[in-house]
């Protein structure tokens, strides 16, 4: 499964938001989108899970654009975890896992008990499954991020997108959603703000600026210091990271 | 609550307030100004389906068509109004994502009134015949609702903010228009009625009028039951569903004329009934969760329940008067829903 975008520009009126991104993402490769707020991250994002049409460009999953592909082909495809999920109405979290099901479903067709238990597995792997029957608006902001997960992994497709999947979690959740991301063995596309953990858990990142690609390598290849005063604009210094062959970063100050 | 209790929760609840649905259509035959001992009212009911029963009494002509004419349509009317009522608000909160709203939030109830009130007191749609008002109602209820549609999808496609504009800006040209008429009515008799009429009533009940009901209410609770997914979805939003595999947009549009068609009917039955479609849905969703699996059959006999009850009340509390039912169930349904609101479980949705 690979994920391809080339030439992708978006725009809101005379605001250019994305001015031609390439992209390409391998058969399960891990890729981390980085760069400053309003780099166009999550805009991408969305073009890529459907809910923005580039002005231009195309998307290609596995080779076919975008646009030749069904809503429910293109969620067959690739399962996404949005930023936003506030809701006003109330389900139990059982009910929003097993909604991951439903590209699988043809319209009249009920949950049968093979969907409770892909439902019940991907709540064990985020460790929610004895939350089945809590209503999901009493968890907490980092239970409902790893019920929104669950039903992505529920979707049981090839492919993730992830827009700052780690928000609200505290450092253990971080981890552990990563390495479940990781394990997936599907092929990844994810905006994440913490660079150490991007360079932790991606084989690759791509860093966005002003809605365009400005690098993209291996996160020892593109993470230097000077790299990261031109994007983020901090001073930083890099030394060993946790992991073989990883780097951690450690900010000092701002650029003054 | 395992999701095996959840269901049987549901079933549970749905048996006993059809047991209660059941027992409150006795009641209203049972009550009303000309007296039918329980034993008499049995036979008279019995007679219809079993032709070893007969009835003894002089009178059966004349207590057979109390109740087979007059109470029997309007409890089976008060019931398919109720159901229709509640299970539209439900889909018009999925429909515009929002908890708060009800069947008229779109301005049917407005689009409705100016019907009414151009039939009463302009004598429009007189050539409809007897039931020209009710008739004109619903042609009103149909061009907002469908007016509504049009306008939210001018400009880009519809959204739930956009159909609630449209819905607001539309009801208040209607108000307008309707005041309008109103104020420069000479006819106080006829004003009288508009307003009686505003408040709804369900005596206009007649068999002829069930048999179209039961297809225009039945038949919409059935189709939107089997569309539990996709209206659980809506609630969601158009982002979620997108990446789950619906274009909600179409669906929306298809609720939304099959809901409006139900209210315009009910409508036409009964003239506009508050409270109902708003007041069922929350007492609902806050005892079954708001799964639509259990959210739409239990709404549909809890708001038939709820105006069979109230339409009896309405008919019997003051003797020889009726009082319209929309007085009764705001008078009812008000306190109740603050009641909802203060309770500290239930937030309506917002956190």
């Amino acid at each position: 499964m690979n994920l391809q975008a080339e030439q992708v520009a978006f725009g809101i009126g005379q605001t250019q938001i994305l001015q031609g991104i390439d992209l390409k993402v391998q058969d399960r490769e891990i890729v981390g989108l980085i760069g400053p707020n309003g780099s166009g991250k999550s805009t991408l994002l969305k073009c890529i899970y459907r809910t923005l049409h580039p002005n231009a460009g195309q998307i290609m999953l596995n080779g076919r654009a975008l646009d030749e592909l069904s809503f429910r082909e293109s969620a067959l495809q690739m399962a996404v975890v949005a930023q936003h999920n506030q809701y006003q109405f109330d389900f139990s979290v059982m009910d929003i896992v097993l909604m991951g099901r439903m590209p699988h479903k043809k319209l009249l067709e009920g949950d049968t008990p093979g969907d409770y238990t892909i439902a019940r597995r991907a709540l064990a792997q985020v460790g929610m499954d004895h939350m089945e029957t809590r209503s999901f608006l009493s968890l907490s902001g980092g239970e409902q991020q790893r019920v929104i997960l669950a039903r992505a992994l529920t979707q049981e497709s090839p492919c993730l997108i992830l827009d700052e999947p780690t928000n609200h979690l505290d450092i253990k959740y971080q981890l552990e959603m990563l390495e479940i991301v990781r394990d997936a063995g599907v092929t990844v596309l994810m905006a994440v703000h913490d660079l150490n953990l991007a360079s932790q858990f991606c084989h690759r990142l791509v860093a966005l600026e002003k809605g365009r690609v400005v690098g993209t390598g291996t996160p020892k290849e593109l993470l230097t210091p000077e790299f990261i005063q031109n994007l983020y604009g901090v001073h930083s210094r890099i030394v060993e990271g946790p992991t073989e062959d990883s780097i951690h970063i450690i900010f000092t100050e701002t650029v003054k | 609550m395992s999701n095996r209790t959840h269901t049987l929760t549901v079933v549970g609840v749905g048996i006993i307030l059809i047991a209660l649905l059941i027992a409150g259509m006795a009641w209203s035959l049972f009550l009303g100004t000309v007296h039918i001992p329980a034993n008499t009212l049995w036979q008279v009911v019995a007679s219809k389906f079993v032709d070893t029963i007969t009835i003894e009494d002089p009178r059966q002509g004349a207590l057979n068509d109390i109740v087979w004419m007059l109470r029997m349509p309007r409890v089976v009317l008060a019931a398919l109004v109720g159901a229709g009522l509640a299970v539209s608000g439900v889909i018009m909160q999925a429909i515009v994502k929002n908890p708060l709203a009800d069947p008229y939030i779109l301005g049917i109830s407005s689009g409705a009134s100016t019907g009414a009130t151009v039939a009463i007191l302009m004598g429009v749609g007189i050539a409809f015949g007897e039931e020209y008002v009710g008739i004109m109602a619903f042609i009103g209820a149909m061009v907002i609702s469908f007016g509504v549609l049009i306008i939210a999808n001018m400009g880009g496609r519809a959204n739930a903010i956009k159909l609630l504009l449209a819905g607001m800006a539309l009801s208040a040209v209607c108000s307008a228009f309707t005041s309008i008429i109103v104020y420069f009515a000479n006819d106080k008799e006829g004003i009288q009625n508009v307003i009686f009429w505003m408040m709804g009533s369900l005596a206009g009940a007649n068999w002829d009028l069930i048999g179209i009901m039961l297809l225009v209410i039945l038949v919409p609770i059935v189709f939107f039951w089997s569309q539990t997914r996709i209206l659980n979805l809506m609630l969601l939003g158009d982002e979620v569903a997108i990446t789950l595999g619906i274009d909600l947009h179409r669906y929306r549009q298809l609720y939304l004329v099959m809901s409006s068609i139900m209210i315009g009917f009910a409508v036409y039955a009964a003239g506009i009934i508050g409270f109902v479609g708003l007041l069922i849905p929350h007492i609902v969703r806050q005892a079954l969760g708001t799964n639509h699996k259990g959210l739409i059959p239990i709404s549909a006999l809890g708001g038939a329940l709820l105006l069979v009850v109230a339409d009896t009340l309405s008919r019997t509390i003051i003797p020889h008067t009726e009082l319209p039912i929309g007085i009764l169930i705001s008078v009812i349904g008000a306190p109740a829903f603050v009641y909802l609101m203060i309770k500290q479980t239930y937030a309506f949705g917002g956190n």
